[in-house]
């Protein structure tokens, strides 16, 4: 059996970047590809999960994406999984909706029958935050998402979910499960010199959607018409008044936006 | 990118970037770098040249020599000074003009004639004074009291000073009538000037020897060079015995403001010993201090004023630009923790400054008449002798290998930064605490030293940019993880801790009854880190150090309401801070907090509710402290024990493929951070030479014979 | 013509403020003559049903669930009131909650998913939904596919609500079969007690501008007064008036709490390097020429402390 853990090569850009030409993401050279930091938790919780014994099984890392996603699967080779599985086709868009990403991660995931899929609450640069919830659906698995603790037995799972305001809800799911991981429920470990290097040497599978059986042409996705830097935003509105004048137009202002 | 000497067109910072008129010279921006000592004086032209040309490469509008004697008589050796004795000086300062103006700046040179205060020790003249009064700095030291005639024949001094320098092509020209040394100030003070003559007395007189020195200087000079005073306007002696800036300060500067193109401003202290009020340290002065005072005078004059402050925020310059208060942001010490500061202000780099953090390190060189340091910046001082520039780093020849840097202190912080801009394929820089910084991450909770926390900050957000350089925190590796770790070379930066059984350089032997593990003595981390509680009742605090932990930790414990003993061996308190001018502010605030001091006593055993000693050179004379707890600050010991374990397993590290180990900072031998930094720096960027454990050798500026 | 349901935002029997934005969203995807629902699921939807005066409804859907409301149960209620108004559109506001319930949601119905949307414009062929990019350095406009409802979960503060009217009798829907996939064990209140900056929703900040170091007291009033979290910029660390676990910045912590609230802060680059997620930020220096103006959502060009000490007695008072 498997744990299956879902992880994306996030996109981080320079401070000072420029648009690409097509008008639909930051031009390349202004971005770098990390492993996504919740996806990081995601993959810790996996080895813990192994190491305490109550689920010692391999652990398998997948991604949709191109070349650039495999320095994110070594990553997570180096803190400890056992293999990783890359997704693409040069026919795949750059930027991929979040139920693309969900569907081609589910046929994988169905190819595995895993007892517990783990993927990070969002991601850092889309930050949809609706992967893995949408993953699950398609699995047809019971879910959690944003969830801050865990605890595992054979046939069900216990999770403590972060809700709005600091609440929390614990949940009892049948397996196999998904969740998505909060930061914060652990502390990912740092790989040493030795496990990176062992990890570069690792093959790294690769599929394709044909072979998955996966057109994601017929997914219902939104489809993006442009990006653009957005305006920046107008000056402060200023509060004129005498101190006391302004105190209470910042008191007004701070009770709205905590209400809200 | 911007090219050098392009103003940002717009922006918060665009004020600092406008050009400033400087009688016949325009300066390209508002940043002054002002007089400064280095340790290289007369002696060491190139590293003089190299050293002043880096501050114009990063930026400076003007850039100046330091302190330099007009004559035999003005000779302040040992203590290292630029000099224009001769043509042949001012030629060697010619090649710090040639290199300045390389780099689009102006060169500025400070004439210094320091009367009393001159103890011409290589010159073996009689000193020449106003009044026959000796120094008050130096010990058992005298001067002549000047004629009329003799005083006429020192203003030609610096008129003949004045023309080597210019001959050399210097631009401006900059009289020095501060920190109780020049002797136009001296002039100007009663304290100094009891005179009856047309020198002395009423304040005009006294004001005559300056004015009539820069008329001659004017008439000389013609419109060829800016003229500049450096006028202290605030040097708070008593009454009228001194400069007040709305008084005396305002008056002379009114006089004498037609004479002058420029008027830097600033605050001294009673003495020359007391220059720390000009040089503040961080422990008692906050960036922009000497503002208020500068204020004062400020409306005096037409001319532009320029005033030193530790300035190292942008917008505090800006603002003390738009308050009017000052047109050029002066800078000394913040110029040596980063050269290139104007610079990343100007391309709005402001999150790259290496920030001075007021330790006044590099002043402790010059006044241990050594050659420049400082904690921020290891690169200065060395720019001519090992070529180092702080922005410039070569990719190192082994550069696909991987390292580890264990210990993030001073150290391995700064050795995993220049290993990770050299292009090392990966660093990981590994420590057991959550945070970097090693010992700075306590001792910058000591009062008064928060600022050292820049040190911290400057390397996390350096490396947190660099996507070859990870922290991996909250890990101790044994010798066993460090072979299983991976790494080709690897760098052991762990430290040391305090002695906790009171060893000490002054025994050469541990303390009797000295043992931490006893709830009534302590060390420094205890105190600090590790939350032991100091018994209630009396505390004495032994200090073998003479830096600042002990005199630190007995402020912090006096300042929570303790009734506090510092005993120390030395003859006076916290001696090293002598260097750092940090010493005679630290004996009054102690003494003002109500902690006894007593030096030149030993500790000779340590006993619960009680302390014994004697006076050191006096055993006879024994004294008993009856305290309920001991602090120990006798001394740091090194934790090698890591690097001797992998040291001794030439085997095991082969087998690891370990290619290279080597130790810097305190676990190698404690001291300054300045030299923890530097070692981390240095075998950073000798980290491809034959043998990087041994520091590559420097040029030397010798005669040979 | 087109019909859009907002998902109703509850906490603990009370409609949170996040109902009124899905409305008003909900509205936009709707159209000015399409019809609106409101559909509450939660354990007593009678009571929220009623408190629910929200202008344009026209129908209130409820549907009862357990006591702790489980995101399977709000799927399956959002889906069967999706297909019983053959809705164009179902929209939450964003948070955990959305995020347990619009995927699945989206995957159930066959419908488009955009989630954390910012604006809603009409095009031409549709609506244009607005969401942010790389932390909000880009922003991107989507268009939502012809033929199939879309799941739409929108950000906090983005959408003006509706004014108030009087609701229309709530209809209850039937509760969905309980999914015995799931069960809620309880619910726990959040820990208290150590300061951590970084989840704090309000934060009110000191920087230099501050002045003396006695003043910082009345900033810790401010803060203590409106449940905020006290935060510094690195002066006041440097200067050991306050610890470095407060310390916002490039050097100290980055925060996003929903309000910053900063005193005396100029707004130096590294700081503002740490505030750059925060939600609504009020600045208050004396400076009107300070960075942190250029920021800031609300700014005051006043004494802090002056403020501050206003601030305490308007909520004394």
């Amino acid at each position: 059996m498997t744990v299956l853990v879902a992880i994306k090569a996030v996109a981080t850009v320079d401070e000072e970047f420029e648009l690409a030409d097509d008008g639909l993401d930051v031009a390349p050279e202004f971005v770098e590809r990390e492993l996504n930091e919740w996806d990081s938790y995601a993959v810790e919780a996996a080895l813990r999960l192994r190491e305490s014994g109550a689920l010692d099984e391999e652990i398998v890392l997948v991604t949709v994406g191109d070349e650039d996603a495999e320095e994110a699967l070594r990553a997570g080779l180096a803190m400890g999984a056992d293999r990783a599985v890359r997704v693409w086709d040069d026919s795949l868009p750059g930027v991929l909706g979040p139920l693309a990403a969900a569907r081609l991660l589910a046929a994988v995931a169905a190819e595995m029958s895993p007892s517990l899929v783990l993927c990070g609450a969002q991601s850092a640069d889309a930050a949809y935050g609706a992967t893995g919830v949408a993953l699950a659906a398609y699995l047809k698995l019971p879910h959690a998402a944003v969830v801050r603790e865990l605890s595992y037995s054979a046939d069900a799972i216990e999770v403590t979910r972060e809700l709005e305001g600091g609440l929390l809800q614990r949940l009892r799911l049948r397996t196999p499960a998904v969740l998505t991981v909060q930061t914060g429920i652990n502390e990912p470990r740092y790989a040493t010199l030795r496990a990176i290097k062992q990890a570069e040497a690792k093959e790294l599978d690769l599929t394709d959607p044909a072979s998955l059986g996966v057109a994601i042409g017929d997914l219902p996705e939104a489809v993006l018409d442009r990006v653009y830097v957005p305006a920046v935003e107008g000056a402060a509105e200023m509060l004129e008044g005498t101190p006391d004048e302004v105190a209470a137009r910042i008191a007004e202002v701070v009770e709205r936006e905590m209400a809200a | 990118m911007m090219t050098r000497g392009e103003a940002p067109a717009d922006g918060p910072y665009a004020v600092l970037f406008e050009p400033v008129e400087v009688g016949p010279v325009t300066l390209r921006n508002r940043f002054y770098a002002t007089p400064q000592c280095s340790g290289f004086g007369a002696d060491r032209p190139h590293a003089q040249a190299y050293h002043r040309a880096m501050k114009a490469a990063g930026g400076f509008a003007v850039v100046h020599t330091e302190w330099c004697a007009i004559h035999p008589e003005a000779d302040e050796w040992p203590a290292v000074t630029g000099r224009l004795w001769d043509e042949d000086d001012a030629r060697n300062l010619g090649l710090m003009v040639e290199m300045v103006h390389a780099e689009g700046a102006l060169a500025g040179v400070q004439l210094g004639f320091n009367g009393a205060h001159s103890e011409n020790l290589e010159t073996r003249r009689p000193a020449r004074g106003i009044t026959q009064v000796p120094s008050n700095t130096f010990h058992f030291h005298s001067c002549y009291e000047m004629t009329e005639a003799e005083i006429v024949e020192l203003q030609g001094f610096y008129v003949e000073a004045a023309l080597r320098a210019r001959e050399v092509g210097f631009d401006v020209i900059n009289v020095c009538a501060n920190e109780n040394a020049g002797i136009p100030l001296q002039f100007l003070m009663r304290a100094y000037n009891r005179r009856d003559d047309r020198y002395g007395g009423p304040f005009e007189n006294r004001a005559r020897f300056l004015l009539e020195l820069l008329e001659r200087l004017r008439g000389a000079l013609g419109d060829s060079c800016a003229l500049t005073v450096r006028l202290a306007v605030e040097t708070h002696h008593d009454g009228d015995l001194g400069m007040r800036p709305e008084h005396e300060a305002r008056r002379v500067i009114e006089m004498a403001d037609d004479l002058v193109d420029l008027w830097d401003l600033e605050v001294t202290g009673r003495s020359m010993a007391e220059w720390g009020e000009s040089a503040g340290p961080s422990r008692f002065h906050r960036e922009g201090y000497q503002l208020a005072a500068v204020e004062k005078a400020r409306s005096a004059t037409a001319k532009p004023v320029v005033n030193v402050g530790r300035f190292v925020h942008p917008e505090a310059m800006v603002d003390a630009v738009r308050r009017g208060v000052i047109d050029l942001v002066g800078m000394a010490r913040p110029g040596i923790a980063d050269p290139f500061l104007p610079t990343k202000i100007r391309e709005n780099r402001v999150d790259e400054i290496r920030e001075c953090i007021g330790c006044n390190i590099c002043i402790s060189r010059y006044e241990q008449k050594a050659t420049i340091v400082c904690t921020q910046n290891a690169t200065i001082g060395e720019e001519y002798r090992r070529g180092w520039n702080p922005e410039r780093f070569e990719p190192a020849a082994d550069a696909d290998r991987d390292v580890l840097v264990i210990g993030a202190g001073p150290a391995g912080m700064e050795c995993a930064l220049v290993l990770a801009r050299r292009g090392m394929r990966r660093v990981h820089l590994v420590d057991r605490e959550r945070e970097l910084g090693g010992h700075l991450r306590w001792v910058t909770q000591l009062p008064g030293l928060g600022e050292w926390a820049r040190v911290v900050d400057y390397r996390k957000i350096a490396l947190a940019k660099l996507r070859n350089a990870t922290f991996v925190p909250g890990t101790e590796l044994s010798a066993a993880d460090v072979l299983e770790y991976g790494a080709e070379l690897v760098v052991v930066a762990n430290g040391s801790s305090w002695a906790r059984d009171g060893l000490n350089g002054f025994d050469h032997a541990p303390i009797r009854g000295a043992d931490a593990s006893l709830p009534h003595v302590l060390v420094p981390e205890q105190v600090m880190v590790e939350g032991k509680p100091v018994p209630d009742g009396p505390v004495l605090v032994y200090d073998c150090e003479g830096y600042y932990m002990a005199a630190s930790l007995a402020e912090r414990l006096a300042r929570e309401g303790r009734e506090v003993t510092f005993v120390t061996p030395f003859a006076e308190v916290a001696p090293y801070m002598d260097y750092t001018l940090e010493a005679i502010g630290m004996n009054r605030l102690l003494r003002g907090l109500g902690v006894a001091l007593v030096p030149q006593h030993r500790v000779a055993e340590v006993a619960a509710g009680a302390v014994r000693g004697h006076h050191v050179h006096d055993e006879a004379a024994d004294v008993e402290w009856p305290v309920a707890a001991t602090v120990l600050c006798t001394q740091r010991v090194s934790d090698a024990h890591l690097f001797r374990t992998l040291e001794a397993d030439p085997e095991g590290l082969e087998q690891a493929g370990i290619e290279g180990l080597y130790r810097i900072g305190d676990c190698f031998v404690p001291r300054i951070a300045a030299e923890s930094v530097f070692e981390g720096h240095r075998l950073g960027r000798e980290i491809d030479s034959p043998d990087p454990s041994e520091p590559l050798g420097f040029p030397r500026e010798r005669l040979l014979v | 013509m087109s019909s859009a349901i907002a998902v109703a935002d509850t906490r603990d029997g009370e409609l949170c403020a996040g109902t009124g934005q899905a409305l008003a969203a909900a509205r936009l995807l709707a159209g000015a003559d399409g019809s609106l629902a409101l559909l509450i699921v939660a354990p007593e939807p009678a009571g929220l049903a009623a408190a629910a005066s929200f202008e344009g409804v026209e129908r209130i859907l409820t549907v009862e669930a357990g006591s702790g409301t489980l995101p399977s149960e709000v799927v399956a209620a959002a889906a069967s009131a999706a297909r019983e108004t053959a809705a164009a559109a179902i929209v939450f506001a964003h948070g955990p909650d959305a995020m347990a319930a619009a995927p699945a949601l989206a995957v159930e119905l066959g419908a488009a998913l955009v989630t954390d949307v910012t604006a809603i414009a009409a095009g031409g062929s549709g609506s244009l939904l607005t969401r942010s990019l790389y932390g909000g350095k880009v922003a991107a406009d989507l268009a939502l596919p012809a033929g199939v409802p879309a799941v739409v979960t929108v950000r906090s503060g983005s959408f003006t609500p509706p004014g108030e009217a009087t609701p229309p009798t709530p209809e209850p829907l039937a509760a969905p079969d309980p999914d015995p996939a799931y069960e809620h064990l309880g619910y726990l209140e959040p820990e208290s007690g150590n300061v951590d900056i970084t989840r704090a929703e309000l934060l009110v900040a000191a920087g230099r501008g501050i002045g003396e170091r006695e003043n910082l007291e009345q900033i810790e009033a401010v803060a203590a007064a409106f449940g905020g979290e006290l935060a510094a910029s690195r002066p006041l660390v440097d200067a050991g008036w306050v610890p470095a676990s407060r310390q916002v910045g490039q050097s100290g912590r980055t925060v996003e709490p929903k309000v910053y609230l900063a005193f005396g802060i100029s707004g130096a680059v590294q700081h503002l390097a740490g505030i750059r997620d925060a939600g609504v930020v009020i600045a208050v220096n004396s400076d009107p020429e300070a960075p942190i103006f250029r920021v800031a959502d609300y700014g005051a060009v006043a004494d802090a402390v002056e403020v501050a000490e206003g601030l305490e007695r308007v909520r004394g008072g």
